[in-house]
């Protein structure tokens, strides 16, 4: 486990370090799309290397299958890990850029009308809905948007998971 | 080296009662707070995998290999109940996962105008500056709003911090967007 954790951990800092630079050189509209496929590959490239190089380095090998699993699931979850944190710094949070807001307005505070004016629906609502569309969540049809497969399994499980735990809408 | 399953089993388990534990108590006690209801689940199977953990150490003939398995499963259970907590969070939070359920509801889909009248700007300032006086994070007196607690301002300039060095966005960059 110990040769699984190190392989992890250089590998998912190895991704970490691609997906930055290719954020950075690409406008990319779908950055999470490009982050499963740089962690995917380096994971799957890292354990074909490090499977024999690790046995040179460190005198121990990935045990097959067992030390392979312990690997993949360490390094599935870290990713979605990674995966989730990106997503919340990507797309700008409410509650952030109120606090950052009343933040920069000093000591003479904020006033609520003033957030109105600059935290409108072109700046909350309308990337978000463009973000559904990129995603395949949603499709446009004769002006309306409408669900996508993938859209309506992902919402269900939510709306299941929160009918568990009796809470209504979120938002 | 040695490999062996009981302790992915271990991990698993003390996450799936974090789970467990979380949708028991919010579903038994309304008063409880989302929030708190996924640290009670957390702590709770927090303690069952220091127990587990513990009790695997004493019967170890290899006491340091254990120590390094534990290095292994405490990242994995700290991960899996990270990405539980974001899920939850998810459903409470996300404007994507509302503007989904507003659109799930409608059955017959949604136009731009139809989300924005059931979810707009205005409700979710509403809703975020409540929760944020709620918790301290920023207080009202005269007509203002102030920085309350620093917590939320720590989080909020970690959050820049990150955006600047992953997509290279700064202060500046998001101002001239509008969005500061």
């Amino acid at each position: 486990m110990a040769i699984a954790l190190l392989i992890d951990l250089i590998l998912f800092v190895v991704a970490f370090l691609l997906h930055v630079v290719s954020c950075r050189l690409f406008k990319s509209s779908n950055h999470s799309k490009n982050l499963i496929a740089i962690f995917f590959f380096v994971l799957c490239t890292g354990l074909v290397i490090f499977g024999d190089i690790g046995f040179a380095v460190w005198g121990e090998r990935l045990v097959w299958p067992i030390g392979y699993i312990y690997a993949c699931i360490l390094f599935f979850s870290l990713t979605a890990s990674y995966l989730i944190t990106f997503s919340a710094i990507e797309a700008e949070s409410p509650s952030i850029m109120i606090t950052l807001k009343v933040a920069q307005a000093g000591p003479c505070g904020l006033i609520i009308s003033k957030l109105f004016e600059t935290l409108n629906d072109d700046v909350l609502l309308k990337p978000r809905i463009n973000d559904l569309v990129n995603e395949k969540l949603v499709y446009e049809s004769e002006g309306k948007y409408k669900l996508t497969k993938r859209g309506t399994l992902f919402i269900r499980i939510v709306i299941f998971y929160r009918d568990l735990i009796c809470v209504g809408k979120g938002g | 080296m040695v490999y062996n399953l009981y302790h992915l089993v271990f991990t698993l388990f003390c996450f799936m009662v974090n789970v467990l534990v979380q949708v028991i108590a919010k579903r038994r006690s309304r008063s409880i707070s989302l929030l708190n209801s996924v640290f009670i689940g957390f702590f709770t199977g927090f303690f069952l995998f220091i127990v587990l953990e513990g009790m695997v150490y004493i019967y170890s003939f290899r006491k340091g290999d254990e120590v390094l398995n534990l290095f292994y499963n405490l990242l994995l259970f700290f991960s899996l109940s990270y990405n539980y907590f974001h899920f939850v969070n998810l459903g409470e939070t996300a404007r994507r996962a509302r503007i989904l359920t507003e659109i799930y509801e409608s059955k017959g889909g949604l136009s731009e105008r139809g989300i924005l009248t059931r979810y707009n700007a205005h409700k979710i300032v509403k809703k975020r500056v409540v929760r944020l006086l709620r918790h301290g994070q920023i207080v009202f007196r005269d007509n203002a709003y102030f920085i309350g607690k620093p917590f939320m301002i720590i989080a909020s300039n970690v959050v820049m911090f990150m955006k600047f060095i992953i997509l290279g966005m700064n202060f500046e960059f998001l101002a001239k967007k509008g969005k500061l």
